[in-house]
């Protein structure tokens, strides 16, 4: 079956994305294909190319990249959900006239319409908040 | 205006169902998801989706008439429930609980709501190929 | 038939009783993250609807819950667990 996800929560600050991230894999061993994974909300967050996080805890944004390449899944990012919280792409950062973009490579920003073809393309979207 | 439904009608019979279900499940203004629940609502009307809406919980302090979260320098959603017919976004519901357990009155609210009972809402979830639930 | 996923405690939120609200006979329960003290013998969840209950064992273990105070008819299941479930039922609603 085709099964997208889509995380509401940044990484650190709740389980939501872990969780997401942890399925995410449990749905590839068993076979599945995923179409697309989509950050709304503080799941944005999961797109920051500067997240540092300490050598024994999880990068989750690396964690997801890395995932979706092995996998041939899209990381879309909702675009208005991001500017507002400061993640932006070279596009983004120059329209806005922002000192650096920060989308970490092969997110990409994109309409809140990619969630709702998700819906109606995948067999399966599940939804993991904070 | 307000009539309690205890079963929802589909409009065209027990079989067909409808695309999409959002429900509004948090209080407006403290957090940002009674906006981005709309916006979802409204761009998925936009892609020609068939949306209903259920306002729950505390998502019922969304539809309270004079709200003005400027007072607070936020944006709120009444502008975006205004636009809801333009979106042929009609199958708009109220949980009537939700209201009572908040004295709300289903008369007095910022838009037209068909109030529905507890009884109601399991059919209400079935009958959406998906739910969206923020 | 849905399978609903709760991630709030009982203890604290009123997320689950409201999803109990909405479920129908046949349709699943899933708690997860801190949604599994929901699981414990003294939650007591607003209904028993006649829905079948589980648990997600990785938040069990890591919050420290023993399965055997966890209430009877509630299934444990892992993460491949929690995907058969999403095979089985039709569609699934988060509740957060």
């Amino acid at each position: 079956m085709k099964y997208s996800i889509a995380v509401y929560g940044g990484p650190y600050s709740h389980q939501a994305t872990h969780t997401a991230y942890h399925f995410a894999q449990a749905v590839l061993a068993k076979g599945h294909n995923i179409q697309r994974v989509f950050f709304y909300h503080d799941g944005v967050y999961n797109a920051s190319a500067l997240v540092a996080p300490p050598q024994d805890e999880s990068n989750l944004p690396k964690q997801w990249q890395t995932l979706a390449q092995d996998n041939s899944f899209e990381l879309v990012v909702c675009i208005a959900a991001a500017v507002r919280r400061g993640i932006l792409d070279e596009n983004e950062a120059k329209r806005y006239s922002k000192p650096a973009a920060n989308l970490e490579d092969n997110y990409q920003l994109s309409g809140l319409g990619q969630l709702v073809d998700a819906g109606l393309e995948s067999d399966r979207l599940i939804s993991f908040g904070p | 205006m307000s009539n309690t439904q205890s079963q929802v009608e589909s409009d065209t019979g027990t079989e067909t169902m409808s695309d999409m279900l959002i429900i509004f499940r948090k209080a407006p203004v403290g957090t940002s998801w009674a906006r981005e629940a709309m916006d979802l609502a409204l761009v998925s009307a936009a892609f020609g989706q068939k949306i209903s809406l259920l306002f729950m919980g505390d998502g019922v302090f969304q539809l309270a008439q004079n709200q003005q979260p400027s007072a607070v320098e936020q944006k709120g959603t009444q502008a975006m429930m205004q636009a809801l017919p333009m979106y042929d976004i009609e199958q708009i519901y109220v949980h009537q609980d939700s209201l009572d357990q908040r004295g709300m009155d289903s008369d007095q609210l910022h838009i037209d709501c068909q109030s529905l009972d507890s009884k109601a809402l399991p059919g209400l979830l079935q009958q959406h190929k998906q739910v969206f639930n923020f | 038939m849905i399978l609903h996923t709760v991630n709030k405690s009982v203890f604290t939120s009123n997320t689950l009783n409201e999803c109990l609200l909405t479920v129908a006979r046949n349709d699943g329960v899933l708690l997860i993250e801190d949604g599994v003290y929901g699981a414990l013998k003294t939650a007591h969840p607003a209904e028993q609807h006649e829905v079948s209950w589980y648990v997600l064992k990785e938040d069990l273990q890591a919050r420290g819950i023993a399965p055997e105070t966890c209430r009877e008819g509630i299934t444990l299941v892992d993460y491949t667990g929690f995907v058969e479930l999403t095979e089985q039922y039709a569609s699934v609603c988060s509740w957060f």
